[in-house]
């Protein structure tokens, strides 16, 4: 067995909380879950439903698009439903696929009006992040707990999703309009790389207008291609850090119920 | 000899009648030569911090609105004094697009092809008649109608919006209207009546909105049913932008529309904040506004509805030369939103506002 003392910084190893029994850790696991289900419960209905799509058209796309996303990561981790996780690209050619098959079946009935261009395109960011969240959960957990390390994972894309509400009051009064602090908040956020696939200015959509004054500030939205290249060799390095990190560590079994202790 | 006197009667005459007709339209004699000074001022800041390609904070828009603001001013400027002028003319040739649209970016497209329009007309110059019909063209189909799915009695139709996301405002609808009427669209075209619609549902004003409104003061909101400050509540920025919005959809000024926008106006008079906004956002977008719509209603004095009178050309002389920064700029130091952030913008809102001003 290798020895225990390797070259990856301890901050990146995984705290294997279900094995550990450490409580906090298990409990970020299970809320990281809950807000998966809250999330996706909440890109596939409210949207719809308390918006129409006529009013919101575009935000019917991303959402959708938004739901494949944490679907396919959701499955391709789950140890309930296959013995092994799918590798990271897997779970990107499947989100990218639902995705499509999911915007095909709206426009085919006439809930949206999407071009076919926009459609790949949106296709495409959500295998973009599906294969980061991928690569990330692989990284941080190997094969042993990927449910709830996905979970936590899907949590901060969450929150990051959310950054230009969150962080939109605090940007009107703390940053000037020319710093460039809103560019950075708006660039981090996924839900700005999915919208820029359809090029929807969603800041200042009816109901983002309403709830953040990101849209009255000055941004610019950061470029979809430059983006997803960048998005490409993040996905691409830490899918290359998680490989070589299990390398040094043989993967634990998959089984929720496995109590053995390396 | 007769003859003579009688020409000499009649001269004097006309003479003593223009200057009572000038005064009388005109402001403190004292204030006037202020205020041209003022507009100046702010030229001069605007010349000094104008980029090499003759743009102003790297943006259409803006630079569109300075760029009115010279050609508008008193000094009469236009493509002949120099570089300072044409530079900026040809950033916004540099930024004319297949669509129609005259913008840097696919958001904002609406504010930056409607200032856009606006300045290039100021130019005077017929070699930009065909940029500005295409341009009309772009703004006419950004408008939500049939076309768009959208049927009369929903709350959108007739609106425009940024460009960007289907979702208009009065804001936006109300530049696409002022360039519109400024490049002549034809009075009869059926863009003047699907506007009015959604103008019209902008307004709190039970007689004439057909949806539900905040309340029933004559004032304008942001958009039907909804105010950045809260709820749906009428605040001066938007009043003045939907009054002169009805004024260029050639509405009538015994109009109920109109007259219950004015009264609003007349109900909450002032130059010191933009009335109903909060921490005075839109501060100087209201004194363009302001001015705009003071100069489109013609009269030359404001009688508030406690019966005091106010001339508002002084007024808001007044007001800009007590906010006017020592380099001649202009800015809102109490919110940066809608970019009053920026010395650029709020300098060319405020020359441009001074040249309503000065001008009879």
């Amino acid at each position: 067995m290798p020895s225990d003392t390797w070259a990856i910084p301890r901050l990146i190893r995984s705290p294997n909380p279900v094995r550990n029994g450490h409580p906090i850790a298990a409990g970020s696991g299970v809320y990281g879950w809950l807000t998966v289900v809250a999330t996706v419960l909440a890109g596939s209905v409210p949207l719809t439903l308390l918006l129409p799509t006529m009013e919101a058209p575009a935000a019917t796309l991303v959402s959708w698009s938004g739901v494949a996303l944490l679907v396919s990561v959701i499955l391709g981790n789950s140890v309930r439903l296959r013995q092994r996780p799918l590798a990271p690209l897997q779970v990107a050619a499947q989100a990218a696929a639902s995705s499509l098959l999911l915007l095909t079946a709206l426009t085919w009935f006439r809930q949206t009006q999407a071009t076919p261009a926009s459609m790949l395109r949106l296709a495409l960011a959500t295998a973009m992040l599906a294969w980061l969240v991928s690569a990330l959960v692989q990284l941080f957990s190997g094969h042993a707990n990927r449910q709830a390390c996905a979970g936590r994972i899907l949590l901060i894309f969450a929150l990051l999703g959310l950054a230009p509400l969150w962080g939109g009051m605090s940007m009107d009064v703390l940053a000037p309009s020319e710093s460039g602090a809103a560019d950075i908040l708006i660039g981090i956020s996924p839900t700005t790389y999915l919208a820029q696939a359809v090029e929807w200015d969603y800041l200042r959509s009816d109901w983002f207008y309403r709830a953040t004054p990101l849209g009255t500030l000055r941004f610019e939205y950061p470029d979809f291609w430059l983006s997803t290249v960048f998005l490409g060799f993040l996905a691409l390095a830490v899918q290359g850090l998680g490989a070589a990190r299990w390398r040094l560590r043989p993967p634990r079994s998959e089984s929720p119920f496995n109590t053995s202790t390396i | 000899m007769l003859r003579l006197v009688k020409h000499f009667l009649l001269a004097a005459a006309l003479a003593v009648t223009n200057a009572a007709t000038a005064a009388g339209d005109m402001m403190d004699p004292a204030l006037h030569s202020k205020a041209k000074r003022l507009a100046d001022g702010g030229l001069h800041y605007l010349r000094g911090t104008q980029a090499e390609d003759g743009s102003w904070s790297k943006s259409v828009g803006v630079t569109a609105l300075a760029l009115r603001a010279f050609l508008e001013s008193h000094r009469g400027y236009n493509e002949g004094d120099g570089a300072f002028i044409t530079r900026p003319v040809q950033f916004l040739l540099d930024h004319v697009n297949p669509d129609g649209s005259i913008s840097e970016t696919n958001n904002n497209r609406n504010y930056n092809t409607a200032v856009s329009m606006v300045a290039l007309k100021a130019t005077g110059n017929p070699a930009y008649d065909e940029i500005i019909q295409n341009s009309q063209r772009f703004l006419q189909g950004l408008q939500i109608d049939e076309q768009d799915g959208y049927e009369r009695d929903h709350k959108y139709y007739g609106g425009v919006g940024y460009g960007g996301d289907e979702r208009p405002d009065l804001s936006n609808a109300y530049h696409a209207l002022e360039a519109l009427k400024a490049t002549n669209l034809d009075s009869a075209d059926p863009t003047w009546g699907k506007a009015l619609l959604f103008v019209s549902r902008s307004q709190n004003n039970s007689e004439t909105n057909d949806l539900e409104f905040a309340a029933n003061d004559g004032g304008f909101a942001y958009m039907p049913e909804y105010s950045p400050h809260g709820g749906a509540v009428s605040y001066g920025g938007m009043t003045h932008a939907g009054l002169l919005s009805l004024l260029y959809a050639g509405v009538d000024k015994n109009d109920p529309r109109l007259k219950a926008a004015y009264q609003w106006i007349r109900a909450n008079y002032t130059v010191d904040v933009n009335p109903g906004a909060k921490e005075n956002q839109g501060y100087f977008y209201y004194l363009n506004a302001f001015a705009k719509a003071m100069y489109a209603w013609g009269e030359p004095e404001v009688v508030d509805t406690a019966g005091v009178s106010h001339n508002w050309r002084n007024d808001l002389a007044g007001k800009l030369l007590s906010l006017q920064q020592e380099d001649g700029s202009w800015v809102n130091r109490e919110s940066g939103r809608w970019w009053e952030g920026d010395p650029n913008l709020c300098t060319a809102w405020s020359v441009t506002a001074l040249n309503k001003v000065v001008r009879k």
